[in-house]
């Protein structure tokens, strides 16, 4: 999980570790800072997020050939390949 | 002045009131010098032997009174809550009354126990329950008690960082319908669309954790 404010971030830690979430990982980094290990992800997800053009191009600049985005947005999955 | 208030002075004395005529008293022949005693001690202290019995009394009630099952006690309490915490939750105990007996566990630590910034949600476990399987049927999600349990401390921990901090905008206290949609139903049909083998997964911007949270339950099946 990326979180940009520490506050927030500080939430999601107590939390994986209250509930055990043995495979969460919570990095208190904004997006932009963290790119070299995104190039890893085979899923992302995200909310409450604007989705412009700027963040689909940054991601998919650190994406696999295959990919896809699901936005909850708006309640609509969206898929690309 | 009545006798009784004259007695609640130290220097006076029953048996010289008697003496003087003062009072009249009814003594037992056999035992004169006991019953006179009592007689006095009941009356000069009847303030503080009321307040004992207050205090039995209040202390019955403790006893009895349940400490809430799912007490989640936060490390950034005041008192020492913390040492508390340890103690409460090797023992488990049931009730205040148990409480109070653990060695080393003050009434103040015991008295943090309910602050309602610890125990007062305003959803009860049971109510947070039922209506995350209500809505979560006609969806076709199917909750197992292990992921219930989890969206249970998840939804505990929201409502109190939120009370802090801004986590989510969406009414915790009440709990709205939208807010159980958006923040636990949602999540829950989106992970549908995840596959459970092992995934390299990121969630931007995660914030109050959801949908990453929820969704990791739905994905990961405990157990």
């Amino acid at each position: 999980m990326v979180e940009a404010r520490a506050k927030k971030a500080a939430f999601l830690r107590e939390v994986a570790r209250e509930l055990n979430l043995a495979n969460v990982t919570v990095v208190n980094l904004r997006l932009e800072d963290w790119s070299p290990i995104l190039h890893s992800a085979q899923l992302v997800t995200t909310r409450a997020l604007r989705i412009d053009a700027e963040l689909l191009s940054l991601v998919r600049r650190f994406m696999s050939t295959r990919w896809s985005v699901v936005s909850l947005r708006d309640c609509s999955s969206v898929g690309l390949d | 002045m009545p006798a009784d208030h004259l007695l609640r002075q130290p220097e006076i004395r029953l048996e010289s009131l008697a003496a003087d005529g003062a009072v009249h008293l009814a003594i037992s022949e056999t035992n004169p010098s006991i019953d006179l005693m009592s007689a006095e001690t009941a009356v000069k202290y009847a303030g503080y032997l009321r307040r004992q019995e207050q205090e039995i009394e209040h202390a019955k009630r403790n006893e009895r009174r349940k400490i809430p099952a799912r007490l989640l006690l936060h490390r950034h309490s005041r008192v020492d809550a913390e040492r508390l915490f340890i103690e409460l939750t090797q023992v488990r105990p049931d009730t205040l009354g148990q409480a109070m007996r653990i060695p080393g566990v003050t009434p103040a630590a015991v008295a943090v126990l309910f602050q309602p910034h610890f125990s007062v949600f305003k959803v009860s476990v049971e109510e947070l329950r039922r209506r995350l399987i209500d809505r979560s049927v006609p969806l076709n999600v199917t909750l197992a008690t292990p992921q219930v349990d989890q969206l249970q401390t998840y939804f505990e921990l929201l409502v109190r960082w939120n009370r802090r901090i801004n986590l989510t905008a969406l009414p915790l206290e009440p709990l709205g319908d939208e807010t159980l949609d958006r923040l636990f139903i949602e999540p829950l049909v989106a992970a549908r669309h995840v596959q459970a083998s092992p995934l390299t997964w990121f969630d931007l911007g995660s914030g109050g954790g959801s949908p990453a949270v929820p969704c990791e339950f739905s994905v990961r099946k405990p157990g």
